[in-house]
């Protein structure tokens, strides 16, 4: 069995240690929740393992620190690449599905900071604006032009609801085909919170980019390892090395 | 599938030898319509009389005068990633919008501009390449949400028409505006869908419901100034009583009916309507299938209940009804000999296994309306009675103890029966056909009496759960029986989906096409410029000899106005023959897949389309076509535009096909097509072959008017209600006329009309048009046995009413039950005050037909007054669901029956005021005391075992000293009534060879064959 209870007194790379097998990182850990299958939430965990493992603020430290190295906050491609890359014996679908679920969770806090800046009254922020393109809130019942907070609140929460939904996801270990469709449009719609606080409040995007790479790991996701946005369409312009 | 030859034409010297000349059901496959030509009389040539037309044809339909602006703009367009053109369809900026739809509609035009475009063939594929390549990056769902923008757009627009405080200049502009917009936006779903209508994937995205209305997001205090406009977003009941969907989880063609249909409340002049309901047919054919995938769905549909998919081949059909009647007829006229009653046919050998009981039960009891049944379940207990009791007779000649002399039959050896009965029997076995709508409607029958009795004990109806075979399910899910196996065909859950989004508002939409249909044709000859006029017209053009007014100017501008001229109206007279060709095409695939499904939806489709006035529209229209054809060669060569050829007039001869001036080829301007217009072709004009022999003609005028002709005959099949009202409308006069048009998919249909009408019109009719009746035996597939020259239907008016009446009780009680949340029940049966009849006795013997009638004219009554608000009431009758038997006529013609009861063979005199025990155990008293049977009391039969109970019944009452070799006749008339004195008089109703005229199963049959040939003789 799996343990992954942090035991009081535990050290932090050793929080991992299969008392079962021969594995102690934490890919392997990927692997090994996933082939047993124990809970349906298997690949959630995953996720929000490599998210906080290898990701936060406090892991780059400590990587930092265990190697020695002067206490740098730029992040590696590579965490991200390990975050994001499918593993093996897991579905794409369901990757997709869990990561745009992370995604959304964690861009729950980008709302949060944007509210009060981003103000109906402001210039830009009275429709949903990107750079050169408006766009239209399409989650009524025919598309409105809200405003830009609105769009962005009513964009994530249906995005939300999209995926929480029983009819075109009903379970989280299987996907059914007709709704593959949906990962593209819900990547779609969120990449133009991104887009809009990078035209429009780029301090905020700045500081919570910092903090999370959350961007890049989503282009990342929706680039470069499932085609979720077409290239056209990102409209922020690339300061970032993607590299593969 | 073959179509067998036509042996010779109307026209012809009548070679009648071979008597396969019928024509196999258009709707089977799409046959060759073609014609043979005929040696001496000219022929119209049509190719293919099939679901549509060719693909470029449909294209340059498409296109009008107005889109060359259009054209003009697009090509000022720079195409970018198409990718992100489809993004900035959803623009919020307007221009920005226009832009990339005027490029992307470049795109999907084949980008004609470029130099690879050089002629029809290579554009048109260009243009199936494109369209298949929008698809693919998932163009459909960006078009469906800008359409839906712009549609809501103009909605509010049009919603501040009246308001002061708008400026009405700007509005106009904007709604002017939104028109361009939405034109462009049709054009390239038409151009999408058509070019991929093979695609099976395009089905799918048809069909699934929009995610992204998945929620309503709570509107937020900034957007809600915004949303003060749009009403749109929650459910409303607008005051029409038009209920606008909730959120946008419709089918695609759903959402295009909404669309068709709002276009009445407003003043929507300019609106591209053609373009709408070209897409909207289109879609509908997508979504549904063509011939080929109709014909599976209806197999699927059998297969449902048990029964086999329709036989390929067979040339003449026989019901269990012809069955019954044989099995009726002989024992009348031969009481001697004694063929299978009806219920021998539930023999597996006959029928296959995995028949429904209900199917089965459809089989046996052919005569399901109430107040035959009593006649049907008695007759089967006595002829199962006689089967199982009788000795074979021997052949000498024993027509024991009846005094009906008739001839000795040629016995066969080791047979029962005579060789001619024998041969009978075998045809129809070997005929026999199990229709689907049979055996829905008996299942509806059966729910119906079971809601009744319900009702009338007490219980809360409707919600008919337990005692029967099959518990009703409702949400939209028709029962199954437990028969079936298997999973419900894809097909039939669209077609289904799609009739159960269509339910909430099918009234106003079916009342919508009619009035649009409406005011295409009839409403300019009327000469009342409508305010709702959908469309642009100009002048009143009351018919087409206009442009031959112009011919006497000469000047330059003149002329060059004149051509402006001739194009317009060339192009108005397009618009309304393609308007018309769509709502015919909506309105026949609708009925054609909705059949498939369940008979009882096509036949509320079919109802609401009478009370709308379709029929005598249609009609109406076809007259108009149909003219004087000396008027119409005289017109001919008016019609035409630019390039009439002078020389045409000249070759039709004067005994020219009456409306030719509809049929004939439509030579219009080059102008007007989409593919010339393009290719620049313009100046070109080509010159048709003049063949003396043929002419071509116009695909899409065949198809609107085959199409019409076969709307009308579906409404009419074997109804005999709706067949007089043709008879009073003296369709027979048009359906001639349109007989002589040498077309073999138009004869058809009309002989079909006529046919139906026969046994109506009366002797002399029959006499004088022999022709007629020659073409119908060559030219149609006859049934087995076939009614309809045996003589005067002698069905009454008020007949008729009570079978149409009984079919809406029955098409209400079918909805409340499937679609509960839809459709309210009917109203309940109340007690009928003065009639002391019971019906919670659970006895059909006992259920005098009175009775029944009674309630359902005091059910109908109560319906009718639960009238909603009227809705877009078509002419002159609201057409809610609510009024279901709406019109005071009816309700006029109803009570006018309940007086006049001696036309029903099953009423009485108004029995006297009878205590109640004696009505419960009068039965067992009968019995007992008159008959001197000492059997156990019948203990309170459902409709399942009754025919049992019969059974027993019948048996055990024979009277004494009778021998149990004769038939015990049927004693229905002696106990229904003990306490009428007319007991005897309905026994005069028994008459001898009028099996129902036309009939199926379905009717009260106006003679119930009551037979009972040996108590009519002793008395």
């Amino acid at each position: 069995m799996v343990i992954n209870r942090n035991k009081k007194g535990t050290r932090l790379e050793l929080k991992t240690v299969d008392t079962d097998s021969d594995d102690k990182l934490d890919d392997s850990l990927a692997e090994k929740l996933i082939r047993r299958a124990e809970s349906s939430l298997a690949v959630q965990t995953v996720i929000q393992h490599g998210i906080v493992f290898c990701h936060s603020l406090f892991a780059v430290m400590l990587k930092h620190i265990q190697w020695g190295a002067s206490i740098v906050l730029a992040v590696d491609n590579s965490d991200i690449e390990a975050i994001v890359r499918l593993p093996e014996g897991v579905d794409p679908a369901v990757w997709q599905c869990e990561h745009l679920r992370q995604l959304c969770l964690q861009l729950n806090q980008l709302v949060a900071l944007l509210i009060p800046e981003c103000l109906p009254s402001n210039e830009d922020c009275r429709e949903m604006k990107a750079g050169e393109w408006q766009y239209l809130c399409a989650a009524h019942v025919s598309p409105q032009p809200c405003s830009a907070i609105d769009y962005i609140i009513h964009t994530l929460d249906g995005a939300t609801a999209l995926l929480n939904s029983s009819k075109f996801f009903p379970s989280r270990a299987t996907i059914p085909m007709a709704s593959h469709k949906h990962f593209s449009s819900i990547a779609r719609r969120l990449y133009r919170i991104f887009a809009h606080s990078w035209f429009h409040h780029r301090e905020i995007f700045d500081d919570f980019e910092n903090e999370t790479c959350l961007y890049k790991r989503f282009l990342f996701l929706s680039t470069i390892e499932f085609q979720l946005i077409p290239e056209k369409l990102i409209t922020i312009p690339q300061v970032f090395d993607m590299g593969v | 599938m073959q179509r067998k030859a036509r042996s010779s034409s109307l026209s012809g010297p009548g070679a009648r030898t071979i008597a396969l000349g019928w024509k196999e059901e258009e709707g089977a496959t799409s046959p060759n319509g073609s014609t043979e030509k005929d040696k001496s009389t000219i022929t119209i040539t049509v190719e293919n009389y099939a679901d549509c037309d060719s693909f470029e044809n449909e294209l340059d339909e498409f296109f009008g005068l107005g889109d060359a602006q259009i054209r003009k703009d697009c090509l000022k367009e720079s195409c970018g990633d198409e990718v992100v053109m489809l993004e900035t369809l959803l623009e919020g900026r307007r221009s920005y919008r226009i832009q990339a739809a005027r490029a992307l509609l470049y795109v999907a035009m084949g980008r004609y501009a470029s130099s690879s475009a050089k002629d029809k063939v290579t554009l048109s594929a260009a243009i199936v390449d494109s369209n298949a390549h929008l698809l693919s990056l998932g163009a459909f769902s960006y078009y469906r949400a800008a359409l839906k923008l712009v549609s809501s757009q103009l909605e509010a627009l049009i919603a501040n028409l009246g308001n002061s405080s708008v400026s009405q200049e700007d509005l106009r502009l904007d709604i002017e505006n939104a028109h361009y917009e939405t034109t462009i936006y049709l054009s390239l779903l038409y151009l999408l869908i058509t070019a991929n209508h093979n695609d099976p994937e395009l089905v799918e995205i048809l069909c699934e419901c929009d995610p992204d209305a998945a929620f309503d997001p709570p509107p937020s205090a900034a957007s809600a100034a915004a949303s003060a406009n749009n009403s749109n977003n929650e459910g409303t009941n607008t005051g029409n009583g038009f209920v606008k969907a909730k959120s946008g989880r419709l089918p695609f063609a759903i959402e295009l009916f909404e669309i068709v249909s709002v276009l009445a409340e407003g003043n929507r002049k300019l609106y591209p309507v053609k373009k709408l309901l070209l897409l909207l047919w289109k879609v509908l054919l997508v979504t549904v299938g063509n011939s080929g995938a109709l014909k599976q769905l209806k197999n699927a549909g059998r297969a449902r209940e048990g029964l086999p998919p329709v036989p390929q081949d067979t040339y003449a059909k026989a019901t269990p009804q012809d069955f019954h009647n044989f099995n009726l007829l002989t024992t009348q006229k031969y009481p001697a000999y004694f063929t299978p009653s009806i219920s021998d046919l539930k023999s597996p050998a006959l029928i296959p296994d995995p028949l429904s009981s209900v199917a089965r039960r459809a089989i046996i009891n052919p005569l399901p309306p109430p107040s035959s049944n009593a006649a049907s379940t008695s007759l089967q207990g006595s002829s199962a009675n006689g089967a199982s009791n009788s000795n074979p007779l021997s052949n000498d000649g024993g027509l024991s103890g009846s005094v009906i002399t008739s001839t000795i039959q040629p016995v066969a050896s080791d047979s029962l029966l005579p060789c001619a009965f024998e041969e009978s029997l075998d045809l129809l076995y070997k005929k026999m056909y199990i229709g689907l709508r049979e055996v829905q409607i008996s299942r509806e029958i059966v729910e119906l009496e079971g809601v009744k009795r319900r009702a009338a004990e007490g219980v809360a109806s409707g919600t008919g759960a337990g005692g029967f075979d099959f518990p009703s399910t409702g949400g939209g899910v028709t029962w199954r029986d437990t028969a079936y196996k298997g999973q419900v065909d894809l097909g039939l859950q669209r077609v289904e989906e799609l009739y159960r989004y269509l339910s909430p508002n099918i009234t106003i939409h079916i009342g919508m096409l009619i009035r649009l249909l409406y005011y295409v044709n009839l409403g300019n000859e009327l000469n009342s410029k409508n305010e709702n006029s959908l469309e642009k017209m100009p002048s009143p053009l009351a018919d087409d000899q206009v442009s031959s007014a112009d011919a006497n100017v000469s000047s330059q501008e003149d002329a060059k106005s004149k051509h402006q001229d001739a194009l317009e109206a060339a192009d108005v007279i397009r618009h309304r023959e393609m308007v018309t060709k769509a709502i015919s095409g909506i309105l026949l695939i609708l009925l054609k897949s909705i059949k498939c499904d369940d008979v009882l939806k096509f036949e509320y489709i079919c109802q609401l389309l009478v009370d709308n006035n379709c029929a005598i529209l249609i009609l109406k229209m076809l007259s108009i076509w149909f003219q004087n054809p000396v008027q119409a060669a005289m017109a001919a060569t008016t019609t035409g535009g630019v390039g009439s050829h002078p020389e045409r007039s000249d070759s039709l001869s004067p005994a020219a096909i009456s409306g030719a001036n509809l049929l004939k080829e439509r030579d219009d301007p080059k102008e007007l097509n989409f593919f010339d217009a393009i290719l620049g072709t313009t100046n070109v004009i080509s010159q048709p072959p003049i063949d003396l022999q043929t002419l071509k003609g116009s695909w899409r005028n065949f198809f609107t008017t085959i199409n019409l002709l076969r709307i009308l005959q579906k409404i009419t099949k074997r109804k005999t209600h709706r067949i007089m009202a043709l008879v009073q409308w003296k369709a027979s006069a048009v359906l001639k006329r349109i007989i002589k048009v040498p077309n073999t998919g138009l004869q058809t249909y009309a002989l079909k009309l006529l046919k139906s009408q026969i046994p109506l019109l009366g002797k002399k009719w029959r006499s004088s048009n022999m022709k007629v009746i020659t073409s119908i035996y060559l030219h149609l597939r006859p049934n087995l046995v076939e009614e309809y020259l045996s003589g005067d239907s002698d069905t009454d008016a008020d007949e008729a009413l009570t079978q149409e009446q009984y079919l809406r009780s029955l098409i209400a009680c079918f909805h409340h039950r499937v679609y509960p949340e839809i459709y309210p029940p009917p109203a309940p049966v109340p007690q009928p005050p003065s009639s002391d009849g019971k019906e919670g006795q659970a006895n059909f013997l006992h259920d005098s037909g009175h009775d029944e009638l009674e309630s359902m004219i005091l059910s109908t009554k109560a319906a009718g007054s639960y009238n909603e608000s009227v809705g877009y009431g078509g002419a002159s009758n609201s057409s809610t669901f609510h009024a279901l038997l709406g019109r005071n006529r009816y309700a006029e013609q109803v009570a006018k029956l309940h007086r006049n009861r001696s036309t029903l063979t099953t009423t009485t005199q108004q029995p006297s005021k009878v205590d109640a025990d004696f009505e419960d155990n009068y039965q067992t008293w009968l019995r007992e005391e008159i008959f001197g049977d000492a059997i156990s009391p019948l203990d309170s039969c459902d409709a399942l075992d009754q025919e049992d109970d019969m059974d027993l019944w019948q048996r055990s009452k024979a009277p004494k000293g009778v021998g149990y070799g004769i038939r015990v006749p049927v004693v229905v008339d002696e106990f229904d009534w003990p306490f009428g004195e007319g007991a005897a008089d309905h026994v005069a109703h028994v008459t001898t060879g009028a099996l129902h005229v036309g009939g199926d199963g379905f009717y009260a049959p106006a003679p119930t064959p009551m037979a009972s040939p040996g108590r009519n003789k002793f008395g």
